[in-house]
């Protein structure tokens, strides 16, 4: 099912709301099936990295905020995350 | 607090930039030029010195250092020399680099008051990460007994702290939790930040990604990994 741009800012906001009310895995849902739709997204990419930081599953964090890096090598919040989740 | 770090290779600069960062005062010596040019804007003062010269060293006033440290593992006669002059010059604690045991234990006997092998500890750490990724760091208190930062595993989340049974089943105390949680940023943009629970209340409930600090026997720990 695809959405307008309106349709996926808001699908976007819910997934936010549910990563600030730590239901994790209702924001996953959401945020997966939006990246299939638009992979290229940054701030789905973003958002799902900080899921993952957050849930302590750091190796698909890494993997998120270093797409975001790719799309946008000069994105600060991503390399601090990033700098974060690989650190030991 | 003021500190005195006597050789800059890569540990001795690495522990003066972290101890000027926390807004210590820091005097950082080596007898190496551009070691010292490459940190003395960074700390409180940098000199070219050779710490095997008493003279030398005597200058520094060793007593008003809260703590010396000595990083000059590689060389092991100086590192012994550089320990011995610090504390017959006054020094209060004296902390060396070792590099073997045996080095170790003459830098004891002429009067580390702490002797530290931060590859050997780095690398029992590392070991226990790549053993057990679920682990975040890892102290042992004993033999026995050790304190270990894991993820909460996945048959503990959602329940209370009492409910998990982790003190009456396992044997394990939960001594506190660290916990991140989004935060709205400008923008309308998420960011992570840090609550640690200390002491936390038995009706907490845990959340997936907590980090627990667990306080227990090796062997009961083995068995909360594995839940």
């Amino acid at each position: 099912m695809t959405h307008s741009a309106k349709e996926l800012k808001e699908l976007l906001e819910e997934a936010k709301f549910y990563i600030l009310n730590q239901n994790y895995e209702k924001a996953e849902q959401i945020l997966l099936s939006l990246l299939k739709e638009s992979p290229d997204d940054k701030e789905i990419l973003y958002n799902l990295g900080l899921l993952y930081e957050l849930t302590h599953e750091w190796s698909k964090a890494k993997d998120f905020f270093e797409k975001v890096l790719n799309l946008d090598p000069n994105n600060e919040q991503a390399k601090e995350h990033l700098e974060r989740v690989t650190k030991l | 607090m003021q500190f005195c770090i006597l050789g800059l290779g890569r540990f001795g600069s690495a522990v003066a930039l972290a101890l000027a960062k926390k807004g210590h005062e820091v005097l950082a010596v080596d007898k190496d030029e551009d070691r010292v040019s490459a940190i003395e804007d960074k700390v409180s003062q940098a000199l070219v010195l050779d710490i095997t010269q008493e003279k030398q060293i005597e200058a520094l006033g060793m007593g008003h250092f809260d703590w010396v440290i000595v990083s000059m593992s590689q060389n092991i006669e100086a590192s012994i020399l550089g320990t011995l002059l610090a504390k017959e010059l006054g020094a209060k604690n004296v902390l060396s680099k070792a590099s073997s045991d045996i080095h170790a234990k003459i830098l004891r006997k002429v009067g580390a008051d702490r002797v530290i092998f931060p590859e050997r500890e780095m690398g029992q750490r590392v070991a226990e990460y790549l053993s057990s990724p679920k682990i975040f760091d890892y102290i042992e208190l004993s033999p026995e007994y050790s304190i270990i930062e894991l993820v909460a595993p996945s048959n503990f989340e959602n329940k209370t702290i009492r409910e998990t049974q982790a003190r009456s089943k396992f044997g394990v105390h939960i001594i506190a939790i660290k916990r991140r949680i989004a935060k709205v940023e400008k923008e309308g943009k998420l960011e992570a930040e840090e609550k640690v629970l200390i002491a936390p209340d038995p009706d907490e409930e845990i959340l997936k990604g907590d980090l627990l600090i667990l306080l227990g026997k090796l062997e009961n720990l083995e068995k909360v990994k594995k839940q």
